[in-house]
């Protein structure tokens, strides 16, 4: 692998999570001088991955953020990962695509946004990484019409399964294995999940397929260089203003200049609109890439309101990766309801730190002796969760504080509010949870709120006057800068955000392929 | 609950299973922060003794011996620096507990008329329960909340604390064979019924 620092190169990549890990795979690979770079550490599974809740929060994004609003949202812990892989090094594995409806919910529904793209011009993207990963999913998933099956088979079922699957069927409700980014046959290099249970930190028999292990090593086969603990603090444009000449980083407290034909933004939903909120100039008095102001705005989430539900019998819920069966019988708008769109429903396995924070962050009485007691009962509960879509709201943003970070940067913040139709809507799955967990026969049963995932800031569309990016991915503003992840989503949709992300970062690529030939 | 858990289930009793990295670090914290010698390095002395009183209530200890040294645990990680996530309007990491102890204290002055360390039992609990649950109790509220999250962390992550509750911690490079709901691994935690 390459270790100089190189001034120049044809194609840099910000950022290299789940999005920046397959652009940076898949443009190396295409033949493409690519250089990625990453605020946080290489990674290296053997030697750094602890079986380990605590320790593990080390590959989680640490530096600071403010949060406000009604519903002020967890800004890095579980939503960014920092370090080579990002998020993909600790994320669920959740592989799930939108549904078509989510790419027209101004049209269907009336609420949101269109997207410029549908879903048949992401189907092929999808197929593309849930192969390049790969992922395991089961023959038969009802909710989504695929063109070709999963390309190994789906993850086993474990306890927790099967009671979700008892009270769910009762209710006559469907239940499918979830799609992993996990594998469950042997690759090279990688064993087959063994059900060790610490998938959210980190994975050391590389079964997890993240982007640290799969499309990066790939990218750096093919002659792509990573240069990790690198900040970009700063964007230069040329002369004309219409286009990016460099960026600069930090690295071991040195400033570095890197000059690039092309920039990809792929640093998550808060990091992309810092940076370009903070590089203003005369010519881009509102930021880099922001002549629409959408820049910051529309920031989104997932409600992740949990039932947590105790059974007569243990279910030894700690192995097992943390999610691996759903329904989405509840995706679609169902006009019965009194709010739009829905969401999926799956339980949860949680290792005993995140299973008691979450159990006490919901119950005033869970300290002392009673959270002791509780938790000599772990082993009884599961934990139900609704991954619900959440609307964009103008009002909903990340702008830049008047605090400075140790980069001499304006520190994010990030206001967050649910409106009257998250509300219901939560309301509505809770219900619905509870349902479930009685029919499989939960003996007692309590609420949690949680809401989980960052999604939007910088919402690609049609228009350049309400979007930051077109339907390929690039700037309205600027000729060369394009942005890639999580971020460029118009509306959030029911599922995890990866895999989505991941699809438009393999589109991306091919794109890019065409235009820099 | 008719299910006991086996009293003589250890966690550690497999340390030799585990992988090398895992092994070194749970022993590291172990070394750290089991026993009876108290030593701050953030806080003053004395708000460290407060921190020592108000974690004992978010997780109470019984036994001296392993007793786990959650108040100076969350000490180690406290600084200056600006980090992590920051809610509402609420000062930055380090300056939050100097903060929250002094509120700790004004508190108790003002409604027992006496210190956190010359309360009985009762009003201890009096005292944590009605502002922690209490949302209205603002800056306090927040602060005892926080002192929670980081006890649980402490606490939590500790052997002893997964034998009470029946999880066998890492499990690599085993990995486990049964996940239905009646086979177990024959190293699993079991109960009796």
């Amino acid at each position: 692998m390459k270790t100089n620092l190189p001034q120049k190169t044809r194609v840099a990549i910000v950022g290299l999570g789940a999005a920046g890990g397959v652009l940076f795979g898949k443009l190396s690979e295409a033949g493409f001088e690519v250089v990625g770079l990453d605020a946080g550490r290489f990674w290296d599974s053997d030697k750094d991955f602890v079986s380990d809740e605590r320790e593990m929060e080390k590959t989680k994004w640490n530096d600071p953020r403010i949060s406000l609003g009604e519903n002020p949202l967890d800004l890095g812990g579980g939503t960014s990962g920092k370090g080579v892989g990002g998020g993909t090094v600790h994320y669920t594995m959740m592989s799930l695509r939108l549904h078509p409806s989510d790419f027209k919910t101004r049209t269907i529904d009336g609420v949101g946004v269109d997207w410029p793209i549908d879903y048949d011009d992401l189907e092929k993207y999808y197929l593309e990484v849930e192969e390049g990963l790969p992922v395991s999913g089961p023959d038969n998933f009802p909710w989504v019409k695929r063109s070709k099956g999963y390309p190994m088979c789906a993850h086993r079922q474990g306890c927790m399964d099967a009671k979700f699957k008892l009270g769910a069927e009762k209710l006559g409700i469907r239940v499918a294995p979830c799609p992993l980014a996990c594998i469950t046959e042997p690759l090279t290099g990688r064993q087959p999940c063994i059900n060790r249970g610490f998938c959210e930190q980190g994975c050391k028999p590389k079964a997890k397929s993240s982007t640290l292990i799969t499309y990066i090593p790939r990218g750096i086969k093919a002659g792509g260089q990573v240069i990790s603990d690198a900040m970009v603090t700063k964007i230069n444009l040329e002369e004309t203003g219409k286009k990016v000449k460099s960026l600069v980083y930090i690295k071991n407290g040195k400033a570095h200049e890197l000059h690039c034909d092309i920039l990809i933004l792929s640093a998550f939903a808060i990091e992309i609109p810092r940076l370009l909120l903070n590089n203003k100039n005369e010519r881009h008095p509102k930021g880099l890439a922001n002549s629409s102001g959408a820049v910051g705005k529309y920031l989104m989430c997932h409600t992740d309101h949990v039932v947590y539900a105790k059974f007569k019998d243990p279910l030894y819920v700690y192995h097992n990766p943390p999610v691996t069966s759903l329904t989405q019988d509840f995706y679609e708008t169902d006009p019965a309801n009194d709010f739009k769109r829905g969401y999926s429903i799956a339980p949860y396995s949680g290792r005993p730190i995140s299973f008691a924070l979450l159990a006490a962050s919901a119950r005033k009485d869970l300290w002392g002796q009673k959270l002791l007691a509780f938790m000599r009962e772990y082993n009884f509960w599961l934990q139900l969760g609704m991954i619900g879509e959440v609307l964009p709201y103008e009002n909903n943003k990340v702008e830049l504080s008047d605090e400075k970070d140790e980069f001499e940067l304006p520190i994010p913040k990030a206001t967050f509010s649910a409106d009257d139709n998250e509300k219901k809507m939560v309301e509505a799955g809770y219900q619905k949870m509870e349902a479930i967990m009685q029919a499989a026969g939960a003996i007692e049963m309590f609420r949690a709120p949680l809401f989980v995932h960052l999604v939007g800031t910088t919402r690609m569309g049609n228009d350049p006057k309400t979007s930051a990016v077109d339907k390929n991915l690039k700037t309205h503003d600027l000729d060369n800068l394009y942005i890639c992840g999580n971020s460029v989503f118009p509306t959030s949709g029911a599922v995890n955000p990866t895999l989505t992300t991941q699809a438009l970062a393999a589109r991306l690529a091919s794109h890019l392929t065409e235009v820099l030939r | 609950m008719p299910y006991n858990l086996d009293k003589n289930y250890h966690a550690l009793d497999r340390v030799d299973k585990w992988d090398e990295v895992t092994q070194n670090s749970i022993k590291n914290r172990l070394e750290k922060e089991l026993g009876e010698i108290s030593f701050f390095h953030y806080l003053s002395k004395e708000e460290g003794e407060v921190l020592k009183i108000i974690t004992s209530i978010a997780i109470p200890q019984k036994n001296k011996n392993g007793y786990i040294k959650i108040a100076e645990a969350i000490d180690r990680g406290l600084s200056d620096e600006k980090e992590g996530v920051r809610y509402g309007e609420n000062p930055w990491s380090g300056e939050f507990y100097h903060t929250g102890l002094s509120a700790v204290h004004e508190y108790t002055k003002k409604n027992y008329a006496k210190t956190i360390a010359d309360m009985s039992s009762a009003e201890l609990e009096e005292f944590f329960s009605k502002s922690i649950s209490d949302k209205n109790a603002g800056f306090l509220h927040a602060f005892l909340r926080k002192v929670l999250t980081d006890s649980i962390n402490i606490y939590f992550s500790h052997p002893s604390s997964w034998d009470k509750i029946g999880f066998p911690g890492p499990a690599y490079p085993e990995g486990y064979a049964y996940l239905d709901c009646e086979e177990k691994d024959d190293w699993e935690p079991k109960y009796e019924n």
